[in-house]
Parts: C-alpha cells; sequence; structure tokens
C-alpha cells in the first residue's frame, strides 16, 4: 500500500511516491544561473539551500494552467531536486490492485517515465517514477551544478 | 514504562523472545554436537580397547593363560565408562571376564535418550578365523553426565548473556528510540487537546531530531498562522462592530434629518399663512384706498360746484352792487337775490358738509390703513422674517447633519477598505494554511506508525483552511454588496446635499422677497401719514370755508334786515355788499388752496395705490416661492427615507457579517497559540 501525493499539471494528474517527497512549497521567485542545461527551467532558495527546478509542464508538454504553482521538492539519489507543477491536490492511499502497470505507448509519454497507472474514482493518476524522470546524464549535471553553487556560497562574503 | 501497547514492550518481548530461541537453538545444537562428539569418541575408545583386547586375546585364547591379559584388562576396567568386559571363547562361553559393580544408580540423567549400556564386540583372529569375542559392555553415563553439566553451564552461561544482552539492548533502546519518541509523543498530545505553544524538544540530528524538528516547524508556522489569524478576525469582528455603530449613528441622523425638515416644513407654511394675510390685509388697503380715490373725487365735484357756487355769489354781487343806485325800484330784486345767495350758500354750506363728511371718511380710512400697514409689518416682522430665519437656520443644521453623514459615509468606506485588505490577509493565510497541511501529511506518512496521530492534525488544518477560505468568499461578497451599498448612500447624501443648498437658496429669495415686501409696506406707512396730514390740512381749510359760510349767512341775514329796512340808508346796503365781496374773495382763495389740497391727496393715493399693487403682487411671489421650497423641501423628506432604508439593510448585512467573524473567531479559538493569551483582548 503506497501513500501518494497527487499533484495536478495542465488537466493531468500525477503521484509522487510520499516517501520521496521532502516538502511542498509555494512557487517563489525562480532564479536563472548562466549555462543551465535546458530540462533546468532555474533554481530556487529554500531556507538558505539552492535547489534546481524542473519545469515538470514543459517535460510532458503540457501548456501551464493558471494559478501561481506549487513546487515539489523530491530526493533523487543523493540531490534534491524541485518539481513545478500547478498544484497539489492530496494525498492518498492506493492499494496495490488499484494499480496497473501501463500499455507501453501511454498518452504519448514513454512509459519508463512511469511506476504505473493508479486509478482512484473515476479518474486516473499517472504514478511518476522519479528515477528515471531525470536521465544519468542529467542527473550529474544537477550534482555538478549544486556543487558549483554550494562553492560559490562558500566563496561569497 | 507504560506497558500496555507500547513499542518497548513489543520490541522487549521480541527481544527476548529472539534471543531465547537463539539461545536455545545454539545450545540445543552445540549439546547435539558435543553429545555426537562425545559419544564417538567413547565408541573410539571402546573400540580400541577392544581391538587391543582382542589383539591381545587371542594368544591366551589358544594357549589358556590369561595372565598376561588379566594385568591389561585390570588397566582397562580404569576406564570409569567400562561396566564390563567379556572375552568369550570360540563357543561363545565366557573365558574372562570383569564386570564392575554397580553403583548406586541415582536418577542419572539421561535427556539424551542415550542407551544406559552399550556393547561393543570385537572378534579374536587368530590366524584368519574367529576364535573367540571380546565383548565390552560400557555406559553413556559418563557421557550423560558430562553432557548433562555441560547443558548446565551452557544453559547458565547463555541465561547470564541473555539478561546482560536483554539489559543492555533495553537501556540503549530506551535512551535512543523510546525517550525521544515518548516526548515527541507528549508535545503531539498536547497539539491533538488544541494547544499549539508545546515545544518540542531538540533530539540531536538522528532520524527521530529529524522527525522533532519537522513537528516543532509546523507547529511554528500553524500557531504563528492561526494567531494573525486570530488578530485577523479580532480586527474583523471590531471593524464589523464598529460598521454596525456607524450604521445605528447614520441611521439615527437621518432620523433626526427627516424630523428637522418637517419643522422646515411647517415653518414654511407658517410664513405660507403670514404671506396669505399679507396680501388679504393689502387688498384690503387697495379697496379702501380706491374708496379714499372716489371720496377724493368727490370732494374734488364739491369744490367745483362750491367754485361754481361762488361764481355766482360773485356775480349776484356785482348785479346788487349795480343795481344799487336803482334800489328803491329793485328792493324785491335784492330781496330776491338775497335769496338766491342764501340758496347758493345754503347748497354751499351743504357742499362744505358734504366734504367735511367725506375728508372724515377719508380720515377714517386713511387711519385705517395706516394700521393695516403697521399690521402688515409686524407680520412681516415678527413671524415672517423669524420664520425666514429658522428656515435658514434649519437649513444650515441639515447641511451639518448631512456633512456628518458624509463622513461617516466616507469612513465606512475606508472600513469596508480596511476589510478588503483584512481579506487578502486572510485569503494569504488559508492558503500558507493549506500548503502546511500537504506538508503536514507528508510528514506524518514519512513517520509512518509514528505519525498517525500527526496525519489526524494535518487533516484538521486542511479542513480549518477549506473552512477559513469559504468563509473569506463569502466575507469577500459580503463587503462587496456593502460597497455597493455605501456608494448608493453616498450618492444619495449627494443628491440630499443639492437640495440642501437649493433649500438654502429659495429660503434667501424669500427672505429678500421679505424684505422688498416689508420696504413697500414701510412706504405705504409714510404714504398713509402724509395722506392723514394732507386731509388734516383740508379739513383746516374747509372750517374756514364753514366760517365763512357762517359769515357770508349772517350778512345775508343782515342784508334781508337791511332790505325791509332799506329806508334807512343806501350806505348800510353798500357796505353790507362791499362785505360781502370781501368775503366772496375769501370763499374764492379758499376754494383754490382747497383744490390744491385736493389734488395733492389725490397724487398722494394714486401713488398708495401703486404701492398696493407692487406689495400684493411680492406678496403673491412669495406664495410661488413658499410652494416651491416646500416641494423641494417634500422630495428631501423622501430622499432622506430611501437612505435610511438603505442604511438599514446595510446594518442586516454588517449583522450577518459580524454572525460569520463570530463563528471563524469561535473555531480559531479552538487552537491555543502563544500568541492567542497576549491578543485576547484585541
Amino acid at each position: 500500500m503506497a501513500q501518494v501525493a497527487i499533484a495536478y499539471a495542465g488537466k493531468e494528474e500525477f503521484g509522487i511516491d510520499i516517501h520521496r517527497v521532502v516538502e511542498i512549497l509555494k512557487a517563489q521567485r525562480i532564479h536563472s544561473l548562466p549555462q543551465l542545461p535546458p530540462f533546468l527551467c532555474g533554481v530556487v532558495s529554500v531556507r538558505g539551500t539552492v535547489i534546481p527546478l524542473v519545469d515538470l509542464r514543459k517535460r510532458f508538454g503540457i501548456s501551464p494552467g493558471p494559478g501561481k504553482g506549487r513546487i515539489i521538492v523530491v530526493r533523487s539519489g543523493n540531490e534534491q531536486v524541485g518539481l513545478l507543477v500547478d498544484g497539489v491536490k492530496e494525498i492518498i492511499d492506493l492499494e496495490p490492485e488499484d494499480v496497473i502497470m501501463p500499455p507501453s505507448i501511454f498518452k504519448g509519454l514513454k512509459t519508463e517515465y512511469l511506476t504505473g497507472i493508479g486509478r482512484r474514482g473515476d479518474a486516473i493518476v499517472i504514478l511518476l517514477n522519479l528515477d528515471t524522470l531525470l536521465t544519468s546524464e542529467e542527473k550529474i549535471q544537477i550534482e555538478e551544478i549544486s556543487r558549483t553553487v554550494e562553492a560559490g556560497d562558500d566563496n561569497a562574503p | 514504562m507504560i506497558l500496555k501497547r507500547s513499542i518497548t514492550a513489543r520490541f522487549i518481548t521480541a527481544l527476548v523472545l529472539v534471543l531465547l530461541i537463539g539461545q536455545s537453538v545454539a545450545a540445543v545444537a552445540t549439546v547435539m554436537y558435543a553429545r555426537s562428539k562425545l559419544l564417538g569418541s567413547l565408541e573410539m575408545r571402546m573400540s580400541r580397547a577392544a581391538s587391543i583386547t582382542a589383539g591381545m586375546s587371542s594368544g591366551p585364547l589358544l594357549s589358556y593363560d590369561y595372565a598376561p591379559i588379566d594385568t591389561y584388562i585390570e588397566e582397562i576396567m580404569r576406564d570409569k565408562e567400562i561396566t564390563a568386559i567379556r572375552i568369550l571363547d570360540g563357543q561363545g562361553r565366557i573365558a574372562r571376564e570383569r564386570v564392575r559393580p554397580a553403583e548406586s544408580e541415582g536418577a542419572g540423567i539421561n535427556p539424551f535418550l542415550l542407551k544406559k549400556t552399550m556393547t561393543m564386540k570385537v572378534p579374536v583372529v587368530a590366524a584368519g578365523e574367529k576364535i573367540g569375542e571380546v565383548v565390552i559392555d560400557y555406559t553413556s553415563k559418563g557421557v550423560n553426565d558430562d553432557i548433562s553439566k555441560s547443558v548446565v553451564m551452557t544453559a547458565l552461561f547463555q541465561a547470564i548473556m541473555l539478561v546482560v544482552v536483554s539489559v543492555v539492548v533495553i537501556l540503549l533502546f530506551n535512551r535512543h528510540i523510546k525517550r525521544p519518541v515518548s516526548r515527541i509523543n507528549s508535545a503531539i498530545e498536547k497539539v491533538t487537546t488544541g494547544d499549539l505553544t508545546a515545544a518540542v524538544p531538540d533530539l540531536g540530528e538522528n532520524e527521530i531530531g529529524g522527525i522533532a524538528k519537522g513537528l516543532g516547524y509546523l507547529l511554528d508556522k500553524l500557531s504563528s498562522s492561526i494567531s494573525r489569524f486570530n488578530s485577523v478576525s479580532n480586527s474583523a469582528a471590531t471593524a464589523v462592530e464598529q460598521l454596525t455603530t456607524a450604521v445605528k449613528n447614520i441611521s439615527e441622523a437621518a432620523k433626526r434629518q427627516s424630523r428637522q425638515i418637517d419643522g422646515v416644513i411647517s415653518g414654511i407654511r407658517a410664513a405660507n399663512d403670514s404671506q396669505r394675510k399679507t396680501t388679504e390685509n393689502t387688498d384690503r388697503l387697495s379697496r379702501v384706498s380706491s374708496e379714499n380715490v372716489t371720496s377724493l373725487l368727490q370732494m374734488k365735484a364739491a369744490a367745483e360746484e362750491i367754485a361754481a357756487s361762488t361764481g355766482r355769489l360773485f356775480k349776484s354781487t356785482g348785479d346788487s352792487y349795480a343795481m344799487i343806485a336803482e334800489m328803491s325800484q329793485t328792493a324785491k330784486m335784492i330781496a330776491e337775490n338775497s335769496n338766491e345767495v342764501s340758496h347758493a350758500v345754503e347748497d354751499t354750506s351743504a357742499s362744505v358738509e358734504e366734504i367735511t363728511v367725506s375728508l372724515n371718511a377719508v380720515r377714517e380710512n386713511t387711519k385705517k390703513s395706516s394700521e393695516l400697514t403697521a399690521l402688515v409689518r409686524v407680520l412681516l416682522t415678527e413671524r415672517g422674517t423669524l420664520a425666514v430665519a429658522d428656515a435658514i437656520e434649519a437649513m444650515e443644521r441639515i447641511a451639518e447633519e448631512v456633512d456628518s453623514s458624509a463622513k461617516i459615509i466616507t469612513r465606512l468606506d475606508e472600513r469596508s477598505k480596511d476589510i478588503e485588505k483584512m481579506l487578502s490577509v486572510i485569503k494569504e493565510v488559508t492558503e500558507k494554511t493549506n500548503l502546511l497541511s500537504l506538508n503536514a501529511a507528508i510528514l506524518a506518512s514519512q513517520a509512518g506508525e509514528y505519525g498517525k496521530g500527526f496525519s489526524v492534525v494535518a487533516d484538521e488544518i486542511r479542513a480549518l483552511s477549506d473552512r477559513t477560505s469559504a468563509s473569506a468568499r463569502d466575507i469577500a461578497n459580503i463587503v462587496g454588496t456593502i460597497q455597493a451599498e455605501i456608494h448608493e448612500a453616498v450618492t444619495a447624501i449627494q443628491t440630499g446635499v443639492k437640495k440642501v443648498d437649493e433649500g438654502k437658496e429659495l429660503i434667501f429669495k424669500s427672505g429678500e422677497a421679505m424684505g422688498e415686501t416689508l420696504e413697500a409696506a414701510q412706504k405705504s406707512a409714510q404714504m398713509a401719514k402724509l395722506i392723514e396730514k394732507a386731509t388734516e390740512e383740508q379739513a383746516g381749510g374747509l372750517r374756514q370755508i364753514q366760517l365763512a359760510m357762517e359769515n357770508v349767512r349772517f350778512m345775508i341775514e343782515q342784508v334781508a334786515k337791511a332790505t325791509e329796512e332799506e329806508k334807512r340808508g343806501t350806505s348800510h346796503m353798500l357796505d353790507s355788499i362791499s362785505d360781502v365781496k370781501e368775503v366772496a374773495e375769501l370763499v374764492k382763495k379758499g376754494t383754490e388752496e382747497h383744490a390744491i389740497g385736493t389734488d395733492i391727496i389725490s397724487k398722494n393715493l394714486g401713488l398708495g395705490l401703486d404701492m398696493v399693487s407692487q406689495i400684493n403682487r411680492s406678496a403673491q411671489d412669495q406664495l410661488k416661492v413658499n410652494e416651491g421650497i416646500i416641494a423641494s423641501v417634500e422630495q428631501m423628506k423622501s430622499a432622506g427615507g430611501s437612505s435610511l432604508r438603505d442604511m438599514e439593510a446595510a446594518a442586516l448585512s454588517f449583522n450577518s457579517l459580524r454572525d460569520k467573524v463570530e463563528v471563524l473567531k469561535r473555531e480559531m479559538e479552538l487552537f491555543k497559540t502563544g500568541a492567542s493569551d497576549r491578543s485576547a483582548d484585541s
């Protein structure tokens, strides 16, 4: 039995495993760094820590909905990554019988990004696979960026 | 230590069980191993002994000389395990035997189901043939004892180890896990009772410390949100109270305004009445003046008659004078002439009397018109001006009231803007609370078992924020309605202000018209005085005429006497006639002066009539103006009435708003935060 947080972007609902979630923030000022890789849309500063930000809507080709949006901070490997979505609805329990494995092409997304499809009443929740959401090169790039930023912070007065 | 469903109890039970089972298994294994090892070695020993004995027995068996083997057998029997050793010959008969005397059996421990006595048989072979057998009986008692001892030792040792390990583990568990968790638990219990000031202890840098920090962070945020919410809702409640009081004040002011408008209307109606009376009086004045004019014309006619009569007199006198010479003949003619003169004098007298009567009438009328004018003046001065002043004062008071109403409305507007500001704060707080509840739910799930209690809190917070945002939406709607009503009230007040200004203007105009009326009345009074004076002079002149008439009559009598006594002498007659001439001259002069006086009176009367008609016109205008004022004031009153209704509707909205805020406030009070004690009275 898994507990997932339901986030929505555009008209789609995504499920994120709660044990990988650190916290949920309101959308705040996004700083951009020079020479950011294209899959990152900037960084945010959370209580002193700098966290790179992935725009989930751009990633899946969904146009942003109304509202300010929320940032979900998740753990990916040793680093923390922020996911920018339109909003977070609630936290639900999913029984294993509610989760089905998807067909290989599902709504235009390659299924390596999903750990499964959850059923919630009549609606469908796309359960994100946080490990494959970023490719390994992208993960390395994030690590480098975090290190550079922290080093920069140390050097700063 | 809580025993019932605590982690400690379960953990300790599990630990002890595990240790026990493990150690039992280990012990059993060890013992089994030892047993097999010991048995094996025993067997080996026995077989070796038997083999050696067998080897050594072949000789004796063949030679029936058991002496060398006896010593050996003695040696072998030293081994305590061996209970008997027998050497059998080829036929199975016992050739040599040694049996250990059975010791007291005692309930030897044989927990391992070892056979009490075992036998080892080894054939004795000589030259490849079995010539006998060595049978060694041995017990496993020794092994049993050893095993028992070792079992006991092991058990003892393991028990000690069990106790020691359990104690150590329990202590460590208590120190590192149970105590921190129960501290967190007690803090959470305080939170579930609504006390958000529960202090979360600092438990170090491990996972539990992380949970504690997360909890502390959440509690802080929640506490500050709720206390902000508390103060906001308190301010909202205060603002609503103020609004309600302001609305009440406005209602009362509007009611006062209505009453004052009524006062103004009655004042104007009183002015109207005075106006009408003035008009009536001026009408009467007008009529009186017309009568005066008629009388004057009559006087003039009479005077002309007098002139005519005087002319006749003159002529007759002239004739008389011319005929003196022929007096003797014409005594009758003189007498006739005198008769004529007499008639003329009588006519003149009658005319003079008529004139006097007319003059008296004129004087009477003039006095009456004087009185009327004085009355008009009094009316105007006292009632009219006062009414106007009252009306102006009332207008000014109304204007002040309207001003203060406008100020109150402006404050209302500001208040509603304040509420809007507070609403946006509330919306922000609601959003943040929502976010907070999500984060709390996440942390709760991550804490798993320990977080069940906390996820309840998180759910409550989310429900609370939903209700808050619904309430905030309601409040926003209400504020919108209030603002719309405020704008309507402002428009109504502005209309009222305009009407007040118009009213003021009308009143001023009315005052001016009254002033003009007053002036005209004063002029009319002056005219009346002049008329009186002229009439007096007229009367004086007339009296002179009358005196002259009397003289004439007297003279005529003298003439008549003289005519009868004409024989007495012509000179007497001449004298008389010349006297008559002088008198006629006097009469002529008097009549001329009289005519002049009459002309003056006529002119003055004409002027007086003009004045009167002017007064009339002013009075008519005044009436119209007053009607206009009354209409405007009526309009103002109805405008005030509708403002009052709007105010009352606004008051109702405020009441429902206040109820909603009260509900929210009570919900908030369920949570005790550090700030709530401080802000309880705000």
